[in-house]
């Protein structure tokens, strides 16, 4: 309850906010949350379903991408410390480069469609997931894998009941990282090849000059990274129990 | 019983040399010194965790994890975060026996909660209770293996006063019910004469193995002997004038 107070009241802040600038500003660039929320039934119109729907599996296949990638490099980096020697240096000379600018490139791979969108956005994201996961699993304690070894645990049970476990907290905190990356990534890859998904919309409403579509718009994709913040933390929620109730012992 | 011949083990440089030593079957064997100076080293050689020459048999056998049960508690316990107390003992259990816990496993897991005091908190995450109870957990989980070797590394160390004399309590209890070739590392020397058969002294200068001079005492009337802490003064005396 306190949360959902919290909530509000950044909201209501916000909006504040919002509407002094509109009002200081006084021109059609930036309208006012009234004329904005006004607009909202022309949002059934103009098919918003279909392109949350359309933005929405562009970030899930992109997201599973790089977790996928990220969460095997990322313990192979650390489990398998010879390969990591080779692998560490490269994921820290690439890490910074824009990735973006090779955009191009992806488009000229792998058409305009949803595939380069897809990998695009995968490509920008694996380094944080990569990243997060191998800074969890090199932080697990070494005593847990002695406990174990010397019970002639096999490396497929010290990975099930170590090294797994440890990771989740790693991967649900890069996919947060991740996630306003992507979103953003997202917008990029959407202004070409395709005339649904929330980059397109809010573009297209841009190019119109229906500002309070365009708002419209943004707030869409924030109401949507948030529902999606929120899955996130739920699914923290459920599969890692045993970070409740620390105490100082 | 463990014996150790001619061990020598180390990173870059050798920090064990030559070291033998021998812990009978229903004997704890204190190994005592100042920090760095290879207590743990020694430890991970015998477990072979670390590349070392020489020979560690234990029950006529040399060592290995695949033959023998060997049990650690180490400093930090060791626990896995993400399962219960009473997975975090059952599990090890279960991983050395590559099959699921009978019904007379359980039982005894059961049981060592009861008789360690952890049945209340059977259904806890490490992270929800206190050092103590992890210890204890630990030392469950390290009994409940039944082992052929146990080693103690800084077990009680991170325990304050009143409870590490409880838990050592505790840990004596268990051992004497189930006596097994102990190994307990500790800088503290009132600890090792308190719990301890045997001492082995580690120094820079080097080692020797010697009987504990309170062995004579049963190890439940120590903690309130006047000897004790004679004993502890001599020892530290002894052991920083190796040192110099």
């Amino acid at each position: 309850m306190a949360r959902l107070k919290q909530l509000v009241a950044v909201l209501l802040g916000l909006h504040l906010v919002w509407w002094l600038a509109a009002w200081v500003l006084n021109r059609p660039i930036l309208p006012g949350p009234v004329t904005v929320y006004a607009s909202f039934p022309n949002l059934l119109h103009e098919q918003i379903g279909w392109h949350i729907y359309f933005s929405l599996y562009r970030l899930f296949w992109s997201l599973l991408i790089a977790t996928i990638i990220g969460v095997i490099t990322g313990m192979v980096i650390v489990r398998f410390p010879k390969v990591g020697r080779y692998l560490d240096p490269l994921i820290y000379l690439t890490y910074p480069m824009p990735k973006i600018a090779f955009l191009p490139v992806i488009m000229l791979l792998f058409g305009l469609g949803d595939v380069s969108k897809i990998i695009m956005i995968s490509f920008i994201v694996v380094f944080q997931v990569i990243i997060s996961v191998r800074d969890h699993v090199a932080a697990i304690p070494q005593s847990l894998y002695q406990t174990f070894t010397i019970l002639a645990a096999s490396r497929w049970e010290l990975f099930c009941f170590i090294t797994w476990p440890a990771s989740i907290t790693g991967i649900i905190s890069a996919l947060r990282i991740a996630l306003g990356t992507a979103i953003a990534t997202l917008f990029f890859t959407e202004v070409y090849g395709t005339s649904f998904g929330l980059g397109y919309f809010i573009m297209d409403a841009w190019y119109r000059l229906d500002y309070p579509g365009m708002y419209a718009g943004i707030i869409v994709i924030s109401v949507v990274a948030f529902a999606l913040f929120g899955a996130l933390n739920l699914l923290e929620r459920l599969t890692v129990k045993w970070q409740k109730d620390e105490i100082n012992a | 019983m463990l014996a150790v011949n001619a061990l020598s083990a180390g990173y870059e440089r050798p920090v064990i040399q030559q070291l033998s030593f021998e812990v009978a079957t229903d004997e704890i064997l204190a190994v005592i010194g100042p920090s760095g100076v290879g207590k743990s080293t020694l430890l991970k050689a015998l477990l072979q965790l670390i590349p070392s020459s020489g020979s560690v048999m234990l029950n006529g056998n040399p060592i290995s994890a695949k033959t023998h049960t060997l049990a650690l508690v180490p400093q930090d316990y060791g626990l896995l975060p993400w399962q219960t107390v009473r997975k975090n003992i059952g599990l090890a259990l279960q991983v050395k026996q590559h099959h699921r816990l009978t019904t007379d496993q359980q039982a005894l897991v059961t049981q060592l909660m009861a008789t360690l005091g952890l049945t209340a908190i059977a259904d806890q995450y490490p992270n929800a209770i206190s050092g103590g109870q992890r210890q204890r957990v630990a030392l469950a989980r390290a009994f409940a293996l039944q082992p052929d070797l146990l080693l103690l590394d800084e077990a009680f160390s991170a325990l304050d006063l009143g409870l590490k004399t409880r838990a050592q309590q505790l840990f004596l209890n268990q051992w004497y019910a189930h006596p097994t070739s102990t190994l307990l590392i500790t800088h503290d020397l009132q600890e090792a004469l308190v719990l301890s058969d045997q001492l082995l002294i580690m120094t820079k200068n080097g080692t020797e193995q010697r009987a504990n001079p309170l062995a004579q005492l049963p190890r439940a009337d120590r903690p309130q002997s006047a000897a004790l802490f004679a004993a502890e003064a001599t020892l530290a005396k002894e052991v920083a004038a190796w040192q110099d």
